[in-house]
């Protein structure tokens, strides 16, 4: 060969090693595939699933899972060439539902394709049987407009996001006309979300960034390598590159995270796309009005109660004998002149039984007991009309009376005590300063001015006074009081204060009812004590938290956190910190004592305290993190299992069978709302079916939820629009189709009843007008819906009243024809409420 | 050869002055020449956003069956019109200076070329580190040379032909693999 020649081959076989994007495709295997279709059969009020083979389900092998969903996106938009259906490698299921492939690379995907337009795709993953099961749901890509080529491209509607507790879920498929893009361009989604209006920005969301296949090589060669120096990296697409031959789409997720459900947000998305040179395109699109549709948001969610064991360790405190002092006194009333107590009155037994009851408790007759009495005081007092000496040696007589009294009566030690007897007469001020105290300002000045004219004599005084006009009033209402004895007396215990002393004392001191001179086994007697009464209880276990450790770990005092804990859930205080300490995330035991290089340490996962926290956070919408914690409780206690089923459903896991099974059979409300909040019209069918049968047509929230199913139930949601807006009369709600015509025109009878989606929203909202607000922020319904019912409610709001006793009657007649009452429900399966005799705690209310 | 000299070495004190940009380099050969045994070597330093320098190098003992020695350097300055170097469209301005000795048809050629010329071109993108070029253009040369028949007797320092020729200017297809 010319040596001319073969260096020209040398150089072009050189350039193509080099150039070439040698791929190496893995050998394909032979795979069998199973192709089942998911149907739902209704017996009842039940719905049963089953599988039946599917036939004529084309399945077409692709290299890996991007090349299918770019086929996919492609087929959707009409733009694959027929190569989803009879292209390569492509087979057809027979009548058993079963084909053969070969060539399927083991890291490749199938796509399978119904006639009736049901669309997806599976994974190989090395799988020789591949058992795909489906249901018939049509097209699983929402959101994108179909856009032939080189059209003008049409707008992407609004998505409606998902919410999950205070989570705000946000998934678009956001379409760019082929016509925009460019190999050598890249487009770029900002979204951002507000909250209510456009002034107060609640998140910018992270950008979505898709580029031409030349942007991305010249991107590669301009970021020297090294693609972290593109400050958009991290949110371009990887997967997909925008061509001129068709519409892409960029695939975008968020999370709003947290959100108050009584709020919108909207979300507004900048788009721009550019080439080398600058910006070419520029948009502003609402990729969300805002509003969203909670599903759950009527579901009766309830905690169990779950009391906390006070005796167990590390929560109980018992206190040590220590030397204490303290003090007791009470005042015993005389009658006029006599110096002895009337024995015969109720209220002086009863004062001197308690006094003697309180002496007796630290009476210490031989020495040897743990408590003393170390000194008493007698004062006795007389009222001052008559004689000042009379008087005086009265008070004195009626102080040794009461110790005389005592004496006798069993505690004839107290001579050993240090007493101290005093009488005396209470001097006329006093009375003036009583007068004063009951506003009778004009005979207390009269007092005071007698008093002050004769200061030296008391005698003066009482023959001044006893003058005045209101002498017999001040002698009838002031002076009996006066004719006393104030007894008291101080004690010293060595020993643990009882339940009683701990009580009184907090009855009788502020800085016990404020819980700051308590010791930790009073708080602890004290909680006990105060277990229902959070408002007593509150101060109380803060102290205890502040100012006591736990036993045997570096934490506050369990018992304490848990108390202020239910005192804060009680106020709708959330502190999610609180009860954090004692739980541990890491180990699924129950009550455990933590033990570490062989030293245990405190009680961690005790249920109730695990139940405070998960109610703590159901208050703040956490329904994720509280199903985490759900998760440590014991699995086998009906209750919890319960719980986490609850818990599973409002973080939107209530299209899941077992979940949306376990919800259903908590109580019949909770079923009709987990049935219409699925997707499969069986379901709200008998949701439907539910509510007109068995809950009352004058509840407002059942006839809200009625509204809502209806809706989603109706196919012509479109032509009420105009001036036939039947749909809000209850006229079909009445059609009672008879069994041929049912059975000739099944589907006609049924779906008549079904477009009256307006009629129940307007009762609803003519029993309680707080519906109207939440229909207008609800997400399920459209803006057209929304300004159709208000021009509608206008119209006929004054005819509802009418219009629903009337269907009230006619749905009594119709019971009674069944031979059953209002009060019975139609449907055999509803559920009683939840077993266990448990009480339980509702803490969420979940209406607006 | 001392113009040529003095013109190389303007050349690459121009390549030096110009600030260098993202660090982008590019070895280049251009295929039809290697196709015509002229072996050619190029580097292409990116200068800024829109605007590059190359810088060519080639020889040659003989073109085809053609005795035809040559040795000479290219220097073009290039603005590309999408944004980004050695992708799509450019422009581009050079100079060349080379050493010829070029036997054809009984004559025989000696002496030195300078050209000043446009070029045209586009770039496609292979990959990440391949592009390939296509480019033409045009170009005023004045060629300083001995011209004489073969056989003749003649003093080597005796130039006889100098003029302007507008001829042809760096047509070729250019592949060029991009260094970080």
């Amino acid at each position: 060969m010319d040596t001319k020649v073969k260096y020209i081959c040398l150089v072009l076989l050189c350039l193509f090693i080099l150039t070439g994007n040698n791929k190496i495709v893995a050998q394909g295997t032979a795979v069998v595939v199973n192709v089942f279709e998911e149907l739902s059969e209704v017996n009842g009020t039940e719905v049963k699933k089953v599988q039946i083979p599917a036939e004529n389900v084309r399945i077409r092998v692709c290299d890996s899972e991007v090349e299918a969903k770019r086929e996919i996106a492609l087929y959707k938009q009409k733009q694959d060439d027929g190569r989803l259906l009879n292209g390569k490698n492509v087979g057809v299921t027979n009548s058993e539902g079963f084909t053969q492939l070969k060539n399927v690379p083991p890291g490749g995907a199938l796509i399978y394709n119904t006639s009736e337009g049901t669309i997806g795709h599976v994974l190989v993953s090395g799988r020789k049987e591949i058992r795909i099961v489906f249901k018939n749901t049509g097209s699983r890509y929402s959101g994108a407009n179909i856009v032939g080529k080189k059209q003008r491209p049409k707008p992407n509607p609004p998505i409606t996001p998902e919410v999950c507790g205070n989570y705000l879920s946000f998934t678009y498929e956001f379409l760019i006309s082929g016509t925009q893009a460019r190999t050598n361009g890249r487009a770029v989604l900002a979204p951002i979300a507000f909250v209510e209006t456009l002034h107060d920005t609640a998140k910018i969301m992270r950008p979505a960034v898709l580029d031409g296949a030349e942007y991305t090589t010249t991107m590669l060669r301009h970021m020297a390598y090294d693609m972290n120096n593109d400050k958009l990296y991290a949110y371009l697409d990887s997967t997909r590159q925008m061509t001129t031959l068709q519409d892409d789409i960029i695939y975008y997720s968020d999370v709003l995270y947290p959100i108050d459900e009584n709020k919108i947000y909207p979300v507004y998305g900048y788009l721009w796309i550019e080439d080398y040179n600058g910006v070419y395109h520029k948009d502003t699109v609402l990729l969300s009005e805002g509003y969203f549709p909670r599903p759950m948001r009527f579901l009766d969610f309830s905690i169990p109660d779950v009391r906390i064991d006070t005796t167990q360790f590390g929560y109980r405190r018992e206190g040590k004998a220590e030397r204490q002092s303290s003090s007791y006194s009470l005042n015993l009333q005389f009658e006029v002149g006599k110096k002895e107590l009337n024995l015969n009155d109720s209220v002086t037994v009863t004062l001197l039984q308690t006094l003697m009851e309180t002496l007796s408790k630290y009476y210490n007759r031989d020495g040897q007991g743990d408590a003393s009495i170390t000194g008493i005081g007698i004062h006795g007092y007389a009222s001052p009309e008559g004689r000042y000496d009379g008087n005086k040696s009265l008070s004195l007589e009626r102080s040794r009376y009461v110790f005389q009294y005592l004496s006798d009566h069993g505690f004839s030690g107290l001579r050993a005590v240090n007493i101290d007897i005093q009488g005396d007469v209470i001097p006329w001020t006093d009375v003036a300063e009583a007068l004063r105290q009951r506003h009778l300002d004009s005979y207390a000045d009269g007092i005071t001015e007698i008093v002050t004219t004769y200061p030296n004599s008391m005698d003066a005084q009482y023959n001044k006074i006893r003058q005045q006009p209101y002498f017999n009033f001040v002698k009838d209402s002031i002076l009996p009081s006066l004719r006393k004895v104030d007894f008291s007396f101080e004690y010293e215990t060595y020993r643990v204060r009882t339940t009683d002393e701990i009580r009184q004392l907090y009855e009788t001191r502020e800085d016990y009812r404020t819980g700051v001179a308590c010791k930790d086994y009073e708080l602890y007697q004290l909680f006990r004590m105060f277990e229902n009464d959070h408002k007593r209880l509150e101060p109380l276990a803060a102290v205890g938290t502040k100012s006591f450790q736990d036993l045997r770990d570096n934490r506050p005092w369990p018992l304490a956190a848990y108390y202020l804990a239910l005192c804060k859930i009680d106020k709708g205080i959330i502190d999610t910190t609180l009860l954090k300490p004692y739980i541990d995330t890491t180990e699924y035991r129950v009550s455990y004592r933590r033990q570490q290089n062989g030293i245990m340490y405190g009680v961690y996962n005790d249920p109730a305290i695990i139940i405070a926290h998960i109610s703590m956070l159901c208050q703040g919408k956490e329904y994720k993190k509280a199903l985490e914690y759900a998760r440590l409780l014991p699995p086998d206690d009906p209750r919890f299992a319960r719980l986490i089923a609850m818990l599973n459903g409002l973080n939107c896991r209530f299209r899941e069978d077992d979940i949306r099974d376990a919800i259903a059979a908590t109580s019949l409300w909770n079923k009709v709302v987990v049935y219409a909040a699925q997707d499969e019209e069986e379901y709200k069918e008998v949701a439907l079916a539910l509510i007109r049968d068995s809950f009352p047509l004058d509840d407002p929230k059942a006839r809200y939820l009625e509204a809502t199913v209806r809706w989603q139930l109706s196919e012509d949601k479109s032509n009420t629009f105009g001036g036939d807006n039947a749909a809000f009369g209850p006229t079909k709600l009445r059609y009672v189709p008879d069994a041929e015509y049912m059975e000739d025109n099944d589907w006609d009878g049924q779906q008549r009843s079904k477009e009256t989606w307006g009629y129940p929203m307007m009762v609803a909202i003519h029993l309680d007008s707080t519906y109207m607000k939440m229909m207008l922020r609800d997400g399920f319904f459209t803006k057209k819906y929304k300004n159709t019912f208000r021009n509608n409610w206008d119209k006929l709001k004054s005819q509802i009243s009418d219009w629903l006793e009337q269907e009230i009657e006619e749905r009594r007649e119709r019971l009674n024809i069944a031979g059953k009452t209002d009060e019975e429900p139609d449907s055999d399966d509803e559920e009683s409420e939840t077993a266990g005799d448990d009480e339980e705690t509702q803490v969420e209310s979940s209406n607006e | 050869m001392k113009p040529l000299r003095l013109f190389l070495l303007l050349a690459l004190l121009g390549c030096a002055l110009t600030r260098g940009h993202a660090q982008l380099l590019a070895l280049k050969s251009n295929a039809l020449l290697d196709a015509a045994t002229v072996p050619n070597f190029s580097l292409e330093v990116i200068t800024g956003g829109k605007t590059s320098i190359v810088g060519t190098a080639f020889g040659s003992k003989k073109v085809w069956s053609l005795d035809a020695q040559s040795i000479g350097v290219m220097s073009e300055f290039r603005y590309w019109f999408n944004g980004r170097p050695l992708t799509r469209e450019f422009i581009g301005f050079g100079l060349m200076a080379a050493n010829y000795d070029i036997t054809f048809d009984g004559k025989r050629y000696k002496g030195d070329g300078y050209a000043g010329a446009i070029t045209f071109g586009y770039d496609f993108v292979l990959s990440p580190h391949w592009s390939v070029e296509f480019h033409s253009g045009v170009g005023l040369l004045y060629y300083d040379q001995q011209r004489y028949y073969i056989g003749d007797r003649i003093r080597d320092y005796y130039y006889n032909a100098r003029g302007f020729y507008l001829l042809p200017y760096n047509i070729g297809i250019t592949f060029a693999w991009i260094l970080r």
